[in-house]
């Protein structure tokens, strides 16, 4: 079970619960690193390391935003919700006919992942073409003017 | 007095706190709740509970028509204001006496003649109450300034007229000082006050913050509950306060003499209620009156912890006409020492407000700990109100024993979900200066102790985190 | 006689052994290659403690070929229970450690165990498959066993929701299976999918072809749509399970419940207010303005690298768990094709079957032209689209953000398909076609005696005045075809709102078997 902690620059912690062992009313929780224990008692909830010394906890459920110190956690249970992703890959090949409008970009030149590396007007659209990801411009293999059928190679970016 | 409906014009802890009193008192506690507050913690405590409609402050605990009007509807006998809110305004004072409705604090004339700066500085001078000496009003030349720095004695402050928070300021040490820095101080002020208008003060060096509670009668009776001192502050506002000013200290005389220059002035305007003399100390032991707070302070508890008398309830009992819980000055003893943290829902190290969601709340207090607040699991503190949820006081058989008790409440205080400043609280009550009691306002700044604050916890709390949200699993 | 703890002892190491499969060394080899064994796969899917086994004792009692001297407790596939984010779902995990996790006539009759169990009881049933087929010593009962299997995939399609993960191989008729679930989850580099291999396939058609290209991860995701996620490993796979089933009621007869979420219902969307640009013909990133309307911004997209010219996922608006649909301007100027139409049909149905309103932002300037598509079957498959909408009785919202044209308008759950809300932008244009083609047909007298400067003047002239007159939503909102017309910016709030409302919808279906989608 995988837990993320996700503060508010969007950097993830990751911590991982192996195992969880109950042993009548205790409850064994097996980090990769280390070992914790908890219970109930007068309905209220206590941990501890080492079985000795017991210390009152807060009760808390998944989802919610827990702090440390100076930084905010939002705490994720089993799964980091999918937002913004990123796909793609260096090869730029065109998904439909069109005609080659503006290039931006050179043979050699450094991309960033989501920079527009040409202009193709198709489908009555002037449709961008982004890097899917960062690195350089190995090769820009159509021109201005140029028109193109389905799936060719237009450029490719080497991370 | 039995049975009289009294409406809190107010929320949060301090609600809560009128409550107590009102309800040990026999009165009907009427309690307000507001629509972007609708689960208002503080009605716990109020037998009545009124909906007052409105999304802002201005639309609601500030909105004298609207409170009227519930005066009206639910045949209220009397208002507690609380602080902030309505608390020092005049008019409503005035209202509520022209419609036959008690306001629970000093008289409206009491209001008016301390809640001018100015005007207050008058009333003080009148009585004989050392005021920080300086211009009564703007200075135009240099060379007035210079004058006017010969008589006062040096160091001295050129200060902005419009100015506040601390800008527009500058300490000199001699004439040759003033003439450099009058017209930089002018361009200063105009620049950010849009007003060129200077005067001049007396500098009191290393400022102690020094207040004295004030506690009075209709039949004119004052009397004087000692001192607090707050000088732990930021951004002038108090984080920690302590009951008596461990500046003081052992020195009767000079805390006789301070208490009684406070009751002299209550007495000057006809005080009555209670209210608090704020004033500043050099370490020349000098004192100057500042203002006058014509309301229950926040930091109020501590001065019940050594007192043993319980403010708000004589507060209602005055406006009410009532004798007092004791007879007379004598009656008030002081004993032992108290220390309030404020607990705010902000970063304890930039200082600045952080709201947000209480996801777990528990609490492991030593003996002789008092935690006043509004709060409850899932509580969430917005950028409306206030961003201090609580205050944590400890009562102790002397100073160093109401650090220790504050200082282990504080580990058994666990709030989660918000940034609050208990981080920085711990490493002020652990540090050297503030334990051996010797600070001053500018402890913040000098000490910097928020610089301290680590910047998360160690690692395993968050390990402690997943084992609490498994257990709540099954 | 044993005694008390003998027997306490011999279920112990029992215990011990069944869990050990096919044993320590398969299971490194298994680690190798990156796969986790069939159990451990289990402890890191489900809630810690969560599993409880059925069956573990289960042995094949086949007599053919000798392999009645090999048996493996369990043999080799574990059933049984546990909980997903405290929901209960029903699962198995073929073992690949015991015989390459082949197929007989037990183990089929434990898979079947489990899926009456979660049919009968109404929770979702989780397949995790690895496994090298049929087992042939067991000849005709390994092909009845599957054929049991798909026969219950069927009576539980639409009641329960069916994942698959494919963590191994899979291949011949066992496909089939995954192929009838309503979600199929592949992994990077170990997992594969086809019918016939790329042996039979050199010496049939003499392609030559690798594992990996035929039906790897990226093939299915990509290529064909059988897949509808794709996974770097297959942790990454446990955790988008997870993420999906906290978006799915445990069945048809219960409604999805809420998200506790801290994004407040009516958030302004002020990042939309200038976001669709002033261009028409200037695309824009969709699932950038889903992000911005649903809570949180977490949006679960399925089949995200399949038919990209159209966006389907999970998302809540204010607690409230929908599916989306969305025209992707940026890819394909959002048209809608064989493939989309497709991906986008089956989504709507299935969320359809399972109580989840449907979200659908259009901005579709019509349909793929060309042979391609046209000798490919768009007539049919597009139908499917516009088949689902109607069918569908689940809570409808459309939002028009742009272009919506031609008979695509009709399909993208227009009001007449009985959508219940439909909503447009400002920026919406609602036509049967576009200025350019309109002015050609219908002023092609007035354009026909013109040539060069004036021609072209008169044309811009002709296609200014369309665009005025019908590159807008107010023909379409005179006749009530649109409930309102709002800022970007209410969005969120409006569509929340239309959720609240929409909360109680119940309309029944006609009465008959099932009607006949094209397919």
């Amino acid at each position: 079970m995988r837990y993320y902690f996700v503060d508010q620059d969007r950097k993830d912690t990751v911590v991982d619960l192996n195992k969880v062992e109950t042993n009548g009313s205790i409850s064994k929780f097996i980090f990769s690193e280390k070992t914790f224990y908890a219970r109930r008692l007068a309905g209220k909830l206590f941990g501890s390391w080492d079985q000795q010394k017991w210390f009152k906890l807060t009760q808390l459920s998944a989802g919610e935003t827990v702090v440390s110190n100076t930084v905010t956690y939002k705490m994720y249970r089993g799964f980091k919700p999918s937002g913004l992703f990123s796909g793609g890959a260096g090869a730029l090949v065109t998904q439909m006919p069109g005609k080659v409008v503006k290039l931006f970009v050179k043979a050699g030149d450094t991309v960033e992942k989501g920079q527009t590396i040409l202009i193709l007007e198709a489908m009555k659209m002037e449709n961008e073409i982004k890097a899917g990801v960062s690195g350089v411009v190995k090769s820009l293999l159509v021109q201005p003017g140029q028109a193109l059928e389905s799936g060719v190679l237009m450029a490719e970016i080497e991370e | 007095m039995l049975g009289k409906r009294v409406l809190i014009a107010n929320r949060g802890e301090i609600a809560i706190r009128i409550a107590k009193a009102l309800n040990e008192l026999g009165l009907v506690s009427v309690g307000v709740w507001t629509d972007n507050e609708p689960e208002a913690a503080h009605l716990e405590y109020c037998q009545e509970w009124v909906h007052l409609s409105g999304n802002t402050n201005r639309d609601t605990y500030l909105n004298v028509p609207k409170i009227l009007e519930l005066i009206k509807k639910y045949k209220i006998d009397a208002v507690h204001p609380g602080y902030g809110f309505l608390s020092e305004n005049g008019e409503f004072a005035k209202t509520l006496k022209a419609q036959g409705v008690i306001f629970i604090g000093p008289n409206p004339e009491a209001i008016a003649a301390m809640g001018d700066k100015a005007i207050s500085k008058q009333w003080a001078q009148k009585a004989g109450v050392p005021v920080v000496p300086g211009s009564t009003g703007e200075v135009p030349t240099v060379e007035e300034a210079i004058k006017l720095c010969q008589t006062i004695g040096y160091p001295v402050l050129l200060k902005a007229v419009a100015g506040g928070g601390g800008k527009g300021m500058r300490p000199c040490y001699s004439d040759a000082d003033v003439k450099t820095n009058f017209e930089a101080v002018q361009r200063e002020a105009l620049s950010s006050f849009g007003n060129a208008g200077l005067l001049v003060e007396k500098y009191v060096q290393n400022p102690h913050h020094i207040e004295v509670q004030i506690l009075a009668d209709k039949k004119g009776n004052v009397y004087h509950l000692f001192e607090r001192e707050c000088s732990i502050q930021r951004r002038h506002q108090k984080i920690i306060e302590e009951a008596p000013s461990p500046f003081i200290g052992e020195d009767t005389k000079l805390r006789k003499e301070i208490c009684e220059t406070a009751v002299k002035l209550a007495k000057a305007v006809g005080y009555d209620s209670a209210g608090t003399v704020e004033f500043i100390m050099g370490d020349d032991r000098k004192f100057y009156f500042l203002e006058m707070n014509t309301r229950i302070q926040v930091e109020h508890p501590i001065t019940e912890e050594i007192t043993g008398i319980d403010l708000l309830a004589n507060m209602v009992k005055s406006a009410f006409n009532q004798p007092l819980d004791f007879k007379t000055q004598d009656d008030i003893k002081l004993h032992g020492h108290a220390i309030e943290c404020r607990i705010c829902a902000e970063d304890p190290v930039t200082m600045l407000p952080a709201p947000g969601k209480i996801a777990g709340f528990e609490t492991t207090f030593p003996q002789g700990i008092r935690f006043d607040h509004c709060l409850y699991p899932k509580f969430t503190i917005t950028p409306d109100f206030d961003p201090m949820v609580g205050k944590l006081i400890a009562r102790g058989y002397d100073r160093a024993v109401a650090i220790r008790k504050v200082r282990a409440a504080l580990d058994g205080l666990l709030l989660d979900g918000l940034k609050t400043n208990i981080p920085l609280l711990k490493v002020i009550l652990d540090e050297e200066s503030f334990k051996k009691g010797e600070y001053t306002t500018h402890y913040i700044a000098g000490v910097k102790p928020q610089e301290r604050v680590a910047i998360t916890e160690k690692p395993e709390s968050l390990l402690v985190r997943v084992a609490s949200v498994e257990m709540g699993q099954v | 006689m044993l005694t008390n703890s003998e027997r306490r002892e011999q279920l112990a190491q029992l215990n011990a052994q069944a869990e050990l499969g096919g044993g320590v060394e398969r299971i490194n080899k298994q680690h190798e290659q990156g796969k986790y064994s069939a159990r451990e796969r289990l402890e890191k899917l489900l809630d810690p403690g969560s599993f409880m086994e059925f069956d573990k004792f289960v042995v094949h009692k086949s007599r053919a070929f000798g392999i009645e001297k090999t048996q493996y407790l369990g043999d080799g596939v574990i059933t049984g229970i546990g909980t997903i984010n405290g929901q209960q779902v029903a699962l198995f995990s073929q073992d690949f450690t015991c015989w390459g996790g082949a197929l007989g006539a037990a183990y089929a009759k434990k898979i079947c165990k489990v899926m009456d169990f979660a049919l009968e009881h109404r929770i979702p049933i989780i397949g995790l498959n690895d496994s090298g087929g049929a087992r042939i010593q067991e000849g005709v009962e390994s092909l009845a066993g599957y054929a049991e299997i798909f026969w219950r995939n069927v009576q539980a399609s639409g009641v329960i929701p069916q994942i698959s993960l494919i963590l191994g191989p899979c291949a011949g008729g066992a496909v089939y299976s995954p192929a009838m679930t309503d979600f199929i989850f592949m992994v990077e580099k170990t997992s594969y999918m086809f019918v016939t291999g790329p042996d039979v396939i050199k010496t049939v058609t003499h392609e030559e072809v690798t594992k990996e290209a035929l039906g790897g991860a990226s093939t299915h995701n990509e290529k064909s749509g059988v897949a509808h996620f794709k996974c770097t490993d297959e942790d990454d796979c446990f955790e988008r399970v997870r993420e999906l089933l906290s978006y799915l009621p445990s069945s048809s007869s219960v409604k999805p419940t809420a998200v506790l979420t801290a994004d407040a219902a009516n958030r302004t969307n002020t990042k939309l207010k200038d976001f669709v640009p002033d261009n028409s013909r200037k695309p824009y990133d969709m699932k950038e303005l889903v992000v911005e309307v649903v809570d949180d911004g977490h949006f679960l997209e399925v089949h995200r690298d399949f038919a990209k010219n159209i966006l389907c996922g999970f998302a809540s608006v204010g607690g409230v768990k929908i599916g989306i649909i969305a025209n992707q301007p940026a890819v394909l100027a959002g048209v809608l094709d064989i493939d989309s139409s497709t991906k986008a049909a089956r989504f709507v149905r299935f969320c359809d079957a399972f109580n989840i309103p449907v979200v659908t932002f259009v901005d579709v300037p019509g349909f793929l032209p060309g042979t391609v598509q046209e000798y490919g079957g768009i007539i049919r498959h597009g139908a499917k689209l516009l088949y689902a909408y109607c069918e569908a009785t689940v809570p409808l919202i459309t939002v028009i953000t742009r272009k919506a044209y031609g008979g695509a308008y009709d399909v993208m759950a227009s009001k007449h398909i009985r959508s219940d809300i439909n909503l447009a932008y400002p920026t919406a244009e609602i036509a049967v076609m576009g200025a350019e083609g309109a002015v050609n047909i219908i002023f092609r007298n007035e354009l026909a005696g013109l040539k060069g400067e004036a021609f072209d003047k008169k044309k811009k002239e002709l296609v200014e005045n369309y665009e005025n007159e019908f590159a807008n939503p107010y023909r379409a909102a005179e006749l009530g075809y649109l409930d309102e017309i709002i800022f970007p910016e209410q969005t969120r709030a409006r569509i929340y709102q239309c959720l609240k409302a929409l909360e109680h919808k119940k309309v029944r279906a006609p009465e008959r078997k099932h009607g006949n989608i094209p397919l």
